[in-house]
């Protein structure tokens, strides 16, 4: 599939006020027709509550529930009883964290790293804070790759979970996460990969990588807001309880209390998001329906573009040089404030993202003003970069003479 | 009587720089030039206890011998701020608010009052409403 063809699935391009060119699609990615019709059609078609009534109407929606929860745990590698539908990564990683709070003490390590998404960083300080365990970082390095040296000359039984970014939505890092496990898991560690960056990008494979948890979210896939997944083995699904209660996840109640439901309805309290889990599955059928080599070869090249592109630009200065990157870059304008530089650039049509990422540690230490941060979705294009460079020299050229 | 000691432009003034701007070049030529007015604010402004939350730059605010000192890192913010001392210097703290925001409306500058920019603005007023408790005049010349 060439480059517009990719671009021509994604009707927002197509529509006749100007689009902007899009280079925040670490932030959300834009929707495919497919995914939107997904949505749409279930809705025209009429709609009802899954795993409950027995009408056909509801039988049918639950079928095509549960063939979605295949859909999207078939995308990292996964069989469906094994993942859990959540809002989005945010709501994963908090549900591991309430639900694993029960094996925690005061003896006890936790340890996620520098380059984190608050979400897996303030998520775990919490958590800590609860139970009284100790939360420990995985340094970063100047260049935006991990110190897992560190990690491995300090890490000993007293560790019992590691969090970490399978990639990280400031830098673009891809972390070394399954010999994290590795490690990890000779100390009998559970380990929770942060796969919200990296689901669209790379090629997720759940047992390869060994972890105990993965959590991705739809919307940085293609797919809608307020849909995401959580991923466990069995026994890591088991360990955690409860820490929202009602509806499919009960299955016996009593005025003198109540017994839980089988996984994964155990963890799934409440009616589901049926119209974003359709949209998620959609995405996954989406990304499946497309040669991951062409993909990623596409990916790559606008990558390695944007990358000489804006190292050669006297005025740029990017913020990490990781050994493997993929779709993110950070940079910021000599002299310029990058808030500055994001004004004048959207002015000019140019959508990226400025400020600290929600990864403010990480953001502190590659700059103290932050930084501006563009990433790539499978629609962008050379032309995108070109854009790029040419409103950063009007830009430079705006702001920089005083 | 206080003074704004940075000021050096009046409202009018400011739309007179404006009114000939057609496209978005010439109006943040203005707003940058606007900033330079702003002048070199005290040196011991910029530090932790004077920084307003904000997301994307950093504002400083200090009200001290009656001196309202106001300064950012980030040159389209010092062009703002210009606008809303003028704003402070012409209309009382209650209405000085959103004749800034019309301000900013009428000048072709409105994206900057977008809560999704989290740019410091609303935390500026925030900051000057809790010093000003309710007096109206407190940061009038």
């Amino acid at each position: 599939m060439s480059q517009t063809a990719f671009r021509s699935l994604f009707p927002c391009f197509s529509t006749k006020d100007r689009f902007p060119v899009y280079l925040d699609s670490a932030a959300s990615t834009q929707l495919p027709q497919s995914v939107i019709d997904a949505q749409v059609n279930y809705c025209r078609a009429g709609h009802a509550n899954v795993n409950r009534s027995g009408h056909t109407l509801a039988r049918q929606a639950t079928d095509k529930f549960n063939q979605t929860r295949q859909l999207v745990a078939a995308h990292i590698g996964a069989q469906a009883e094994q993942l859990i539908w959540t809002s989005g990564t945010t709501d994963a990683i908090n549900t591991v964290a309430s639900g694993l709070t029960h094996l925690l003490t005061a003896d006890d390590e936790i340890w996620t790293t520098e380059l984190e998404h608050h979400a897996n960083l303030v998520t775990w300080q919490q958590l800590a804070a609860t139970t009284g365990a100790s939360l420990r970082y995985i340094p970063v390095l100047e260049n935006g790759d991990l110190d897992i040296a560190h990690f491995e000359a300090q890490l000993s039984k007293r560790c019992k979970l590691v969090a970490i970014a399978h990639v990280s939505n400031t830098t673009g890092t891809i972390n070394p996460v399954a010999r994290v496990a590795r490690l990890a898991q000779q100390f009998d560690a559970k380990v929770l990969v942060d796969g919200a960056q990296a689901v669209a990008h790379l090629k997720v494979d759940v047992n390869q990588l060994d972890c105990d948890y993965y959590v991705f979210s739809g919307h940085k896939m293609y797919g809608p807001t307020g849909i995401g997944a959580l991923y466990g083995k069995p026994a890591a699904l088991d360990a955690l309880q409860p820490s929202k209660f009602g509806g499919e996840m009960i299955s016996k109640v009593s005025l003198s209390g109540s017994e839980w439901n089988q996984l994964p309805y155990r963890l799934e309290a409440g009616t589901p998001n049926i119209i974003g889990a359709l949209g998620m599955g959609a995405a996954a059928q989406f990304l499946a329906d497309i040669e991951f080599n062409e993909r990623h070869r596409h990916e790559r090249q606008l990558l390695s573009y944007a990358l000489q592109q804006l190292s050669t630009h006297p005025e740029v200065e990017l913020l990490a040089k990781p050994m493997l990157q993929t779709s993110v870059i950070a940079f910021r304008l000599r002299d310029i404030h990058p808030q500055d530089a994001a004004t004048l650039l959207d002015q000019q049509g140019i959508a990226l993202r400025c400020g600290h990422h929600c990864a403010m540690p990480l953001s502190a230490k590659l700059s103290d003003v932050g930084s501006l941060r563009i990433s790539f979705g499978l629609y962008n294009e050379p032309a995108d970069v070109d854009a790029l460079m040419q409103a950063i020299d009007h830009c430079v050229e705006l702001l920089g003479d005083d | 009587m206080t003074k704004l000691p940075q000021l050096q432009l009046d409202l009018d003034a400011i739309e007179q720089r404006f009114s000939d701007c057609r496209a978005w070049e010439e109006r943040y030529r203005q707003l940058l030039l606007l900033a330079k007015g702003l002048g070199k604010a005290d040196p011991t402004l910029r530090q932790e206890a004077h920084l307003i939350d904000g997301c994307e730059s950093d504002v400083w605010l200090s009200f001290e011998q009656q001196q309202l000192q106001l300064d950012s890192n980030a040159k389209i913010i010092r062009g703002l701020l210009v606008m809303l001392l003028a704003c402070l210097d012409s209309y009382p703290l209650s209405q000085a608010q959103s004749e800034f925001a019309a301000l900013l409306k009428r000048l072709g500058l409105a994206q900057h009052l977008s809560e999704s920019r989290n740019n410091g603005l609303q935390g500026i007023w925030q900051a000057m409403y809790a010093i000003a408790q309710g007096d109206e005049q407190t940061f009038c010349r």
